[in-house]
């Protein structure tokens, strides 16, 4: 049964490269272009394994939408995406459930292995 | 390299730089709220720049000090030296990892533990939050993990590490202990663990005895993991990365695997088996070794003690075949049937790695020579012959025998052979005055050489040093190279600290400034040639006209080019704050390691000068620092006893006066004694008795600037690097600076430093004399007289003439340059006296004629002709011609 | 994939995640001599395998995974104070 990724960016292009990426390697993904539209979904009742969020995002930022999950779902992996990536903002998310970090760019390979480092059956 | 990386590699160091005079400003002022906010301001920027380039050893410990300056910043804690020592490491550690950014556009992942330990220590000063209630020890915490028993891992596995680590793979012990809230963190420890690189055993145990399965909190993570893995340290740092501070690494050597274990049964039995195993191990007879141990293997129940370390000498035999020693070791075990000690057999992978590349690089020759180079350096060779074949005279014959051997052995050197011969010709030759064992030995080595090569250069003779040039200088040239590559180069006096040059302060790529610099120097040389042209037009021609036209076209030129030439000139000047900025760290360093209190006050740091110029003081300066403090100022208890403020003061001012830059360096220490200089100059064979008695005090401390003053006795951890105060004014000499020396037994010394405050163009007076034309820079050059020959005066068969009231010493320059002539008088029968400033004193030197005044680029002369100190260099004129330019200080 | 729960038996297969912590502990709770069966699990999330060693959890048939197996064997011993 393959994992459900569920990647929220609020641009397109990135949606789309990760999305391809991670297809590729066989994984379902769900995208969603904000922190809100992702929230909602979450709270329609969608549970995918892992998710893969942006920080800076228009209507509700990933930091916000990181700790708005851990209300939902205690236990799935949470990873970061960040750019400018103020480490600060990494260690809030961290601080605050999400698993770990991936830096944007993120090349293919990258993605998946951290993608099988945290989530276990991947 | 990627721009946006520059950038940030450029701005951390100025970052790092305001961090450094923040944090001792803060010093003067505990209390100073602004300080601080900046201080907080500047940390936070340069950790939120590291991020964007994933750099987590960097932000990691910038993240810790942060937090620090947060907790200062709150009132947290309390500024204190030690806190100010500790940030100051971490930022030495960050300006290192910014070095290497630059260098090779990465972190090496080996930087990752003292990162780990250098954010613990500046997290062990942050106190917990109340709110943080103690539950958590985030500080002192993954290095406390305790590791796994080795003997507690099976030996199948131990013995798979052991055959990886044996083929050169590193070899790791690691505890994981996760945090308790991880699994709401979406972790899974227990995945993590079972996926880690190079995994060769795992085991997991509760961190404290269970309790009762109804009070079991399952969400709480109560289990620390413990792994061997063999793999690169990196991977395991990359693999750990978002949880570095639960984890604890540590490598260890394989041969610690090697433990034999079972049940200890066995008997006299095993006595033979021994004896013939050590014999075939003795014959080298390793199949045979085998087959005896395998034969035994079988015989024996698998979990005896015995069987183990069979298994074990199996494995050794296979996969260390040579390791004679550990094959030993495990037979002889088997006497006793206990572990054999193998602490000295121990292996160390990681030395075993880097010796083959050591061994290589001390093989290879020092300079790899090109055939054209070796062609060149043939040819100076021959050259070297001929200068052997020239008539001997007297005086001159030790020192060009001495430059001769100088020479051969830098060419051999270059050539990569042996030069110990040369010495003993030189010696030979010296003792039989004549030059005749040099040139022997030099026309069987040449002859011995392929003819084709040694051929020598069509301009050999002539261009002797500048056929040198291209080839790598040998070490004794180096001194004498383009002051340019001086102050980075041949001269390092301290820590990496102190070294490392902050940022570019030039914002245009520097090498764009110095072409202009290039070309705006021929431009000026060029529009020399212009009057030339002009006489020509005049004298040969009869065209008046048109020489007063370029005459005045000449005017226009000239000022444009010296206008564009002081454009440019400003463009390369910066501020000595460049290298002021450093010292108050320096100092700071320094009087705490050596119990003194000191206050230092910079003056003038505005004071601008060329780039190169004030790169070239950077590192004498440090020196001058470093000496002043260590050998000048007293301990606070001396100070306090001589009736002296307990702090002393050290003074370093800059000021600019008309072209020169002056830089001051005073400490009212304990003074220069000149007793004790004089003495020390005595025995160190510098200067002889007759000169130790008539010696003044203000003459006698300038010694300590004499070759090989610098003493054993006076070396110390701070100044004592076997550089003395020669090596400061060499440094400062080459950039064409002088140093002056004061000081009062008791009341402090005085130094100051004077420099061009560009050292590109040179303003040089041409005279003649003997029919040749030579140079003498104007700065040195008082005025130019002409005397009537009754004016002069022998005095003790000194000629001497009063000028101005006082009296001048007359030298003429053909009696310097050892030129046979008597200088010419003109029609009037007046001589030319040219009066120059030679330290202190007036020296009239006695030329035949005075010509114009030029702008000038000095180039020191190349290679052996470097060392004639008597000139400064060499010059190229308008009309071609080379000017040598004389400097009176060596001269006279 | 997950646990299945028999009258004396959970049988344990594929990926049993974080989620199933809390029924396992609690049907452990509730059976102190129930047993497990691991032979078709391939991992377990961290907050199952600390119930089954806190538990002293009897176990059926050890999982069919090499690796696994051992990890299992090691902690439950260590777990018995062995």
């Amino acid at each position: 049964m393959s994992k459900t990724i569920f990647v929220v960016d609020d641009s397109a292009v990135m949606l789309a490269s990760v999305k391809q990426n991670l297809e590729l390697a066989g994984f379902r993904v769900e995208t969603a272009g904000d922190g809100q539209e992702a929230f909602s979904k979450l709270q329609g009742g969608f549970k995918p394994d892992l998710i893969i969020t942006d920080i800076n995002m228009p209507k509700m930022n990933g930091i916000e939408l990181i700790r708005n999950t851990r209300s939902l779902l205690r236990f799935t992996p949470i990873l970061a995406l960040t750019t400018e990536s103020q480490t600060t903002k990494r260690d809030e998310a961290k601080k605050l459930g999400a698993t770990g970090w991936l830096v944007k760019p993120v090349g293919g390979n990258d993605l998946i292995k951290v993608v099988k480092q945290v989530l276990p059956g991947a | 390299m990627n721009p946006l990386l520059e950038q940030f590699i450029q701005e951390s160091r100025d970052f790092l730089q305001g961090i450094g005079a923040k944090l001792i400003g803060l010093e003067d002022a505990p209390d100073s709220a602004e300080l601080m906010t900046e201080l907080f301001r500047l940390v936070h920027t340069l950790k939120g720049n590291s991020g964007l380039f994933e750099f987590p050893e960097m932000t990691r410990v910038l993240h810790a000090g942060e937090d620090l300056m947060d907790a200062v910043r709150d009132g947290r804690v309390g500024y204190s030296p030690t806190l100010a020592d500790q940030l100051l490491d971490a930022m030495d550690f960050v300006a290192l990892l910014i070095d290497e950014i630059d260098q090779e556009g990465a972190i090496h992942a080996e930087h990752a533990a003292p990162s780990e330990e250098l954010s613990r220590a500046l997290r062990a000063l942050i106190p917990a939050r109340e709110d943080d209630g103690g539950e958590k020890t985030p500080a002192a915490f993954s290095t406390g993990l305790p590791l796994p028993e080795v003997a507690a891992i099976p030996e199948e596995r131990r013995m798979a590490a052991w055959r990886a680590a044996a083929e050169g793979m590193p070899l790791f012990l690691i505890a994981y202990r996760p945090d308790e809230e991880c699994f709401f963190k979406g972790e899974d420890p227990f995945h993590q663990a079972r996926n880690a690189p190079g995994l060769a055993w795992g085991a997991t145990a509760p961190r404290e005895a269970w309790p009762k399965l109804m009070a079991l909190d399952c969400y709480r993570c109560a289990l620390d993991f413990q792994l061997l893995a063999v793999v690169p340290r990196e991977a395991l740092d990359e693999y750990f990365r978002y949880t570095p501070e639960q984890v604890r690494v540590e490598p260890i050597d394989p041969t610690r695997l090697i433990i034999p274990a079972g049940h200890p049964n066995g008997g006299p039995v095993y006595g033979e088996f021994v004896a013939e195993a050590l014999e075939l191990l003795e014959a080298g007879d390793r199949e045979g070794l085998k087959a005896h141990a395998r034969a035994l293997l079988e015989l024996s129940s698998p979990e005896l003690w015995l069987s183990s370390d069979l298994r074990w000498l199996l494995a050794v035999l296979e996969a260390r075949p040579d390791d004679a020693p550990l094959q030993r070791r495990l037979i002889e075990a088997l006497n006793t049937l206990t572990s054999p000690d193998l602490s000295d057999v121990a292996e160390r992978p990681a030395e075993t790695e880097t010796d083959p590349a050591a061994g290589e690089e001390t093989r290879a020759p020092r300079f790899a020579l090109g055939e054209e180079d070796r062609a060149r350096v043939e040819a100076l060779l021959v050259t070297q012959a001929e200068i052997l074949d020239l008539p001997d005279k007297g005086d001159w014959l030790n020192g060009r025998l001495r430059s001769v051997a100088a020479t051969l052995s830098a060419c051999l050197a270059n050539l990569g052979e042996p030069a110990d011969e040369i010495d003993e010709m030189l010696a030979a030759a010296l003792e039989a005055a004549s030059a005749e064992p040099l040139r022997e030995w030099l026309e069987a080595y040449l002859e011995g050489m392929d003819p084709g090569a040694a051929e020598p250069e069509p301009a050999a003779s002539a261009g002797a040093g500048k056929a040198a040039t291209p080839s790598p200088p040998p070490p004794s040239q180096a001194a004498t190279d383009s002051v340019a590559t001086a102050p980075g180069g041949d001269i390092k006096f301290g820590r990496r600290a102190e070294d490392a040059m902050p940022g570019k302060v030039l914002k245009v790529d520097q090498v764009k400034v110095d072409r202009l610099m290039g070309l705006i120097g021929e431009m000026v040389v060029a529009k020399n040639s212009l009057p030339y042209l002009a006489n020509r037009a005049e004298d040969q021609y009869g065209v008046r006209e048109l020489a007063r036209e370029i005459k005045g076209q000449y005017g226009v030129i000239n000022r444009i080019a010296e206008e564009m030439q002081d454009a440019i000139m400003q463009v390369r000047m910066m501020p000595v704050s460049f290298i002021f900025q450093r010292f108050p760290r320096l100092v700071r360093d320094i009087s705490r390691k050596l119990g003194k209190e000191v206050n230092l006050v910079l003056e003038g740091e505005e004071t601008e000068a060329d780039k190169n110029i004030v790169e070239a003081l950077a590192d004498p300066l440090i020196h001058i620092i470093r000496n002043s403090l260590d050998h000048g100022l007293e301990t606070p208890e001396v100070r306090t006893a001589a009736g002296k403020p307990r702090t002393g003061c050290l003074l370093i001012r800059a000021l600019q006066e008309s072209d020169r830059a002056l830089i001051e360096i005073i400490d009212d220490g304990r003074g220069i004694d000149p007793e004790v200089i004089k003495r020390k100059a005595y025995e160190k064979g510098l200067i002889d008795e007759a000169r130790l008695e008539q010696i003044g005090d203000r003459e006698a401390i300038q010694l300590i600037f004499a070759a090989g003053f610098s003493t054993a006795e006076t070396v110390t951890d701070l100044s004592g690097r076997g550089v003395g105060m020669d090596v400061v004014r060499n440094a400062i000499d080459q950039a064409g600076g002088t140093v002056e020396l004061s000081s009062e037994l008791g009341k402090g010394t005085t130094l100051r430093l004077s420099l061009p405050l560009s050292m590109a163009v040179t303003n040089v007076m041409v005279i003649e004399s003997d029919r040749q034309i030579f140079g003498l820079p104007m700065d040195l050059v008082l005025e130019t007289v002409r005397l009537p020959a009754d004016c002069i005066r022998t005095i003790k068969r000194k000629m001497t003439a009063v000028l101005r009231g006082r009296i001048v010493p007359l030298v003429p320059l053909n009696g310097l340059l050892s030129i046979d002539a008597a200088p010419i008088p003109n029609a009037d029968g007046e001589l030319a006296v040219m009066v120059v400033r030679v330290g202190a004193e007036r020296v009239g030197l006695l030329v035949d004629d005075f010509r114009e005044v030029v702008d000038v680029i000095l180039k020191p002369l190349p290679g052996e002709l470097g060392k004639l100190a008597c000139y400064a260099g060499s010059a190229l004129l308008g009309d071609g011609s080379v000017l040598m330019v004389l400097n009176p200080k060596e001269l006279i | 994939m997950g646990i299945e729960y028999a009258r004396n038996t959970a049988t344990l297969s594929g990926l049993v995640g974080v989620e199933e912590a809390e029924g396992l502990l609690e049907w452990l709770q509730n059976h102190p001599k129930g047993r497990l069966d691991l032979a078709a699990c391939t991992h377990l999330h961290t907050a199952n395998l600390q119930v089954i060693m806190a538990a002293q959890a009897k176990i059926a048939a050890w999982p069919g995974d090499a690796e696994l197996d051992a990890w299992l064997r090691a902690a439950v011993q260590s777990s018995r104070g062995e």
